[in-house]
């Protein structure tokens, strides 16, 4: 029990905490290197500086769903738990990442395209993506019985993964007035923009690591604590039929 | 000007997206704890307190076998003579 009650507070006690320290360094860092050393863009001004957290949230979130991918197809092979629980626990941090890029976005295309919204095809397949996986946390919810919820979400999760190679793909496959940073040629950045980008992708990284490392902690302990209620339920009902 | 509202509005974005999420993953542990407190106290008045669970493994690690066989009363549980 104390055991538990550790494990749901202190998910990797000083390891962890080195984590959060070096990802708020690293964020530290990035915002310096967005607001002073990346140059002002011409046309865009200021504003292109939530370019390089929009795309560093975007990028994160589709870690966290190749990560849900991994972790049901881990399941319906193993049966295991552990892969279940990092699943649904990259499954919600990806949605908190999806959302931000999602509104992040919006705010950028008011000031670029003059308008919040536009139903073109790289914003509709990621608002499509962030639906998936919150219908995925909301079928979790949905069904009591652990083993149960477990496969139906695994499936769901490797179903739900197919729309995000499309995500990636949307702005080649069809016309689209999103810009694309990574094209045939390259990337399509100033080189002085450079250090802002990947310092950004990389705090952003770590901060998704910290955030999965305690979601995954807290999910471990609340899969645990449930089957401890289930069996202290059947213990003490157990006594009272037998006394 | 509104370059910078807007500039304000995505990071405001971005912090209360991430630290609310921090705000909620630490509430959710708090709540957790409260209820193994509960968990704990509701065993204690059945006379059967944390020696049923305490130095149980992980959960995918055995720990099932090892409460079977307390909760069968083949395995003494740590303290127990």
């Amino acid at each position: 029990m104390k055991g538990l009650l550790r494990t749901t507070l202190e998910p990797m006690g000083q390891g962890h905490r080195l984590l959060g320290a070096v990802a708020l360094t690293l964020i530290l860092a990035a915002l310096v290197a967005v607001f002073i050393q990346a140059p002002t863009e011409r046309h865009l001004g200021d504003v292109q500086r939530i370019f390089y957290f929009h795309v560093a949230c975007a990028w994160t979130a589709s870690l966290s769903f190749f990560l849900v991918f991994v972790g049901s197809f881990a399941y319906l092979r193993t049966r295991k738990t552990r892969w279940d629980v990092l699943a649904v626990s990259a499954a919600e941090v990806g949605v908190v990442f999806t959302g931000i890029a999602l509104l992040t976005g919006s705010v950028w295309a008011k000031h670029a395209w003059g308008t919040w919204w536009e139903w073109e095809p790289r914003l509709t397949t990621t608002l499509l993506l962030w639906l998936i996986y919150v219908a995925y946390l909301m079928l979790r919810s949905a069904i009591p019985e652990a083993s149960r919820r477990a496969t139906f979400s695994a499936v769901f999760g490797i179903v739900g993964f197919v729309d995000v190679p499309i995500v990636f793909m949307s702005i080649r496959w069809w016309r689209s007035i999103h810009p694309a940073v990574v094209t045939g040629k390259g990337m399509d950045l100033d080189v002085a923009m450079y250090p802002a980008f990947f310092l950004s992708l990389a705090a952003f990284s770590l901060v998704f690591v910290y955030l999965l490392v305690l979601r995954t902690a807290l999910e471990r302990s609340h899969q645990r604590l449930e089957e401890m209620r289930r069996r202290a339920t059947f213990h003490l009902g157990g006594e009272v039929s037998h006394g | 000007m509104a370059d910078v509202w807007y500039l304000a509005l995505a990071y405001g974005i971005i912090w209360l997206g991430l630290f609310g999420y921090l705000f909620r993953l630490s509430r959710q542990a708090r709540d957790l704890g409260q209820e193994l407190n509960l968990l704990r106290e509701v065993l204690a008045t059945e006379g059967r307190d944390e020696p049923l669970w305490e130095d149980a493994p992980e959960f995918d690690e055995g720990a099932e076998a090892v409460m079977e066989e307390r909760l069968a009363g083949s395995r003494p549980a740590p303290g127990e003579a």
